[in-house]
């Protein structure tokens, strides 16, 4: 073989590595960027539609109720990350079905007429939006105990801002009679940086004619910058990766059949006597955040922002923390679980409605209620899902009906 | 950004590639890669790129400079201005915390009450802000020393000094053996292969052993009274690590390199295959020592000013390495513990002898384990537990409280890395055929690399069921 011959047999087995490397990178980064915008939906945290406000109410073409089939299932958000099937049916529980109505802007609402005149709307996270069938929503709770109306506007799987915003969107500030906004989040979502973050996006969200009293700021252009600084894109990348979910899949597995653990993102909370409950990891992680993490000073002050910027369109601000299923059941976490062989902090809801009060920001404290309840045997959350169940449901609803009652009394 | 990072193997490599490969024409190649470098640092925090832009402005004005000087006087102002700025900055951004504390601490001890006579600042160290200074003030000796010319292409000296491959941890380059291949490179099929299996071989050893074992280290390195097994396993664990992390970095560096037709040095040589610990530093970060050697210890006189001053220098050269590494007190003792076993085994002449080399490799490993064991520690008391579990004061301890510590599989991970370092050949000395067998292994290991980058780094996508 000549030395060109040899260099040449070389550089093709050399070409072979090359191509291959080339297609799977070429396969790996086609198919996780599609999937980001297709599956995970990632525009929609990076593109905020909104609209100004208008000037004038525009009335609806028509105003239809959709039915919507909610197929009984089993299992829960925390059970589903167990890929072993005989595993996961230890912890499953059997979540009814139901038909649920939506009406024209596509939240579940029991049917109303379209000139109803809603003085309480409910927002927040998954955990406002959830129950079923829709009697057990809970703005449907609310709405029985204080025998009025209240629209429901939470918006599940975005976290606790989404739902203000496209409340914003769809309201006509100013010719609205006044309405009480009742925002629910879940405990684990409360930090200084989060919170400081949405707070920028009101700001560039107002408009200037309809609230003066606002600093003054340029127009959302549509495209949220700040999700797209490196800092955002560190965890946003990752996280709306498919790749990376078929690998945590995958180690699961490894984990299971090879060390017989559960994964890491799952808490094992049992109890004697009773039925084992799971836990969320990424909770139990956000109770190991130090106060310098957590700031809720910031937090606190992104409320009271929060609370002048609805003041100035006529909504009057209702906060509903929800406490962590962990830290009401913080007993149950195994010692194993600990991080660094310390336990976690106690819960930041004291401090933080604490803070609220001293700023004159109505908020319903539910800690003292739930851990009440579960003292007496009470379970007020899904064993095998991070949500509150029926029960945890109608306890916040008594509580934000007496705090409704009392801020409504002369 | 990091290497082993979503931003960086989905999302700035691949548009690197393209960009180089084909968008962009050649003659912006240069441009281009320093762009790519900037926003690659800057991604952590963009203000560190305004201080490299900085010291990058400074290092090529003295290098004209010191060519175009007349005198000697001169020339020697411009050198002195260049390597003084340089340690200015970087001994601002990286002692001056430790100088403040040690000497608040002082102070205090002598007044006998607390007495903060420095501020102590909040500062941020900026990222590889040793590296680029090293490699920018050799630039600058190298043209005084008239071994190599100073460029008038701007874009070419910063390209050396940002450089994304090496910019971080390594490997430290001198401006003349990377000159010649920024002006012109070749890019070949069997560089772009060399540059994905450096690259694969790198990060597994990072991600899957490295990684791997750190877990046992937190273990061993946290437990309050170590015994003698506890001790030594977690040494034994750190002594992987910090191997299979640094030199699989290097190997990214070396791969990524090759991947842009850059032919960058070989960093480690199966270091822990050392018989004295003269031959560790020949093995051991490699570039580092060679500049120790050329730009401290020959100008501090190196070995021609006698035994004594010999003996002086190694001590210090070694000394200020180690503070090199990292603002802490345990940086200097490790450098130092090491610069007086290098003058003793100058002055017994160990170093040279050729038997017994298979005792002689296994003393070397202690001896750059409890080395390592300084180097770990976050202050002297910590050293001072571990090594006095090291020696026996707490017990000797058993296997099932090591096994119930530190968990059945990292251990055999730890066995399988430690056999590996002594028995298997490093990453330079692979015959690669690039037959289908070794393109499988690595697409495996890529695979599984990228996959622990990935459960590292994300969070479970809780399903919104409802």
């Amino acid at each position: 073989m000549t030395p060109e011959n040899r260099t040449s047999n070389e550089d093709k087995s050399a070409r072979r590595l090359v191509l291959v490397m080339g297609l799977l990178l070429a396969v790996l980064l086609g198919g996780d960027w599609f999937l980001r915008f297709y599956w995970f939906a990632w525009h929609e945290t990076i593109w905020l539609k909104s609209r100004p406000i208008a000037e004038t109410p525009t009335a609806p073409a028509s105003f239809l109720f959709t039915e919507q089939e909610v197929p009984p299932r089993t299992g829960g958000d925390l059970s589903h990350l167990i890929p072993i099937p005989d595993v996961r049916k230890r912890y499953e529980e059997r979540h009814a079905g139901a038909v649920v109505t939506l009406d024209p802007a596509g939240f579940r609402n029991v049917p109303y007429d379209p000139s109803t005149q809603f003085s309480v709307v409910v927002v927040g996270d998954s955990y406002m939006a959830a129950g079923l069938p829709l009697s057990n929503q809970a703005s449907a709770v609310l709405s029985a105990l204080m025998g009025e109306p209240i629209l429901n506007r939470a918006v599940p799987g975005r976290g606790p801002f989404q739902s203000v915003l496209r409340l914003l969107n769809e309201m006509d500030a100013g010719s609205q009679p006044p309405r009480l906004v009742v925002w629910g989040f879940i405990e684990r979502e409360v930090s200084g940086s989060a919170f400081a973050r949405f707070v920028q996006q009101l700001q560039a969200f107002s408009s200037r004619e309809k609230a003066p009293a606002i600093p003054e700021a340029p127009a959302a252009s549509g495209l949220r910058w700040a999700a797209l600084a490196p800092a955002s894109l560190r965890v946003a990348l990752p996280n709306s990766s498919a790749m990376a979910q078929i690998s945590r899949k995958t180690w699961s597995l490894i984990q299971y059949y090879g060390a017989r653990r559960l994964p890491s993102e799952i808490l094992v909370l049992e109890e004697a006597g009773q039925p084992p409950m799971l836990g969320y990891g990424e909770a139990l992680a956000s109770m190991y955040w130090t106060p310098a993490e957590r700031d809720l000073p910031l937090a606190v002050q992104s409320v009271v922002f929060i609370r002048d910027f609805l003041a100035a369109r006529n909504l009057r601000l209702i906060v509903v923390p929800i406490p962590d299923k962990e830290q009401i059941y913080r007993d149950l976490i195994p010692r194993s679980a600990w991080r660094g062989g310390q336990p976690p902090y106690a819960s930041i809801l004291p401090a933080f409605v604490g803070g609220l009060h001293s700023n004159g920001v109505p908020v319903v404290d539910l800690s003292p209620t739930f851990m009440a309840a579960r003292a007496r045997g009470e379970r007020l959350y899904w064993r095998d899902d991070t949500h509150w169940n029926e029960t945890g449901i109608r306890l916040a609803a008594e509580e934000i009906a007496r705090l409704v009652s009392a801020l409504r009394a002369p | 950004m990091l290497f082993n990072s979503y931003e960086f193997l989905f999302l700035l490599l691949p548009l690197t590639l393209l960009g180089y490969y084909v968008v962009l024409p050649k003659s912006w190649r240069l441009y281009f890669l320093t762009v790519v470098s900037y926003i690659f640092y800057g991604w952590w925090d963009y203000r560190f790129c305004g201080l490299m832009l900085l010291t990058t402005v400074i290092n090529y004005v003295s290098a004209l400079g010191v060519a175009r000087a007349v005198t000697p006087l001169g020339r020697r102002s411009w050198l002195y201005f260049c390597v003084g700025s340089g340690l200015a900055i970087l001994g601002f951004f990286k002692y001056y915390g430790l100088f403040a504390h040690t000497a608040n601490g002082l102070a205090g001890w002598i007044a006998g009450a607390p007495l903060p006579i420095l501020p102590e600042l909040q500062l941020i160290l900026p990222i590889g802000i040793s590296f680029y200074t090293f490699h920018s003030m050799s630039y600058v000796i190298d043209v005084y020393r008239g071994a190599v010319q100073p460029t008038r292409n701007f874009i070419s000296f910063a390209c050396f000094v940002s450089l994304f491959t090496q910019l971080v941890a390594g490997p430290i380059i001198r401006y003349r053996d990377l000159a010649a291949q920024l002006m012109a490179r070749t890019h070949t099929l069997q560089k772009a292969a060399l540059g994905l299996a450096f690259f694969t071989l790198g990060m597994a050893k990072k991600l899957l052993l490295a990684d791997g074992v750190s877990p046992v280290v937190a273990s061993c390195f946290g437990v309050a009274q170590p015994d003698f097994i506890t001790a030594w396993t977690g040494v034994l664990s750190y002594t992987m690590q910090i191997y299979f992390d640094f030199s699989g970095y290097s190997d990214m560096a070396v791969g990524l390199g090759y991947l842009f037709g850059f032919e960058i040095m070989q960093n480690f040589h199966s270091p822990y295959k050392a018989v004295s610990i003269t031959d560790f530093w020949r093995r051991w970060h490699i570039s580092l020592s060679t500049w120790l050697r050329d730009y401290l210890y020959i100008p501090l006189g190196g070995s021609r000013g006698g035994t004594l001053l010999t003996y002086r220098n190694l001590v210090l050269t070694m000394l200020l390495g180690g503070l090199w590494h990292g603002a802490n007190w345990t940086f200097v003792l490790w450098g130092a513990y090491h610069g007086f076993i290098l003058a003793l085994e100058r002055m017994t002449g160990c170093a040279e002898a050729s038997r017994a080399r298979g005792f002689r490799r296994a003393g070397t490993f202690v001896l750059v384990m409890v080395g390592w064991v300084f180097f770990r520690s976050a202050n002297l008391e910590e050293a001072g537990r571990l090594l006095s579990g090291m020696f026996g004061v707490n017990g000797w301890g058993n296997w099932v409280d090591l096994r119930d510590l530190a968990g059945g599989y990292l251990l055999a991970l730890l066995a399988l890395a430690t056999v590996l370092v002594f028995v298997a050949p490093n990453t330079w000395q692979l015959k690669w055929t690039w037959s289908r067998g070794q393109v499988a292994a690595l697409v495996v290991l890529i695979l599984a690399c990228v996959g622990a980058m990935l459960v590292n780094t994300s969070s479970p996508f809780l399903y919104f069921q409802f």
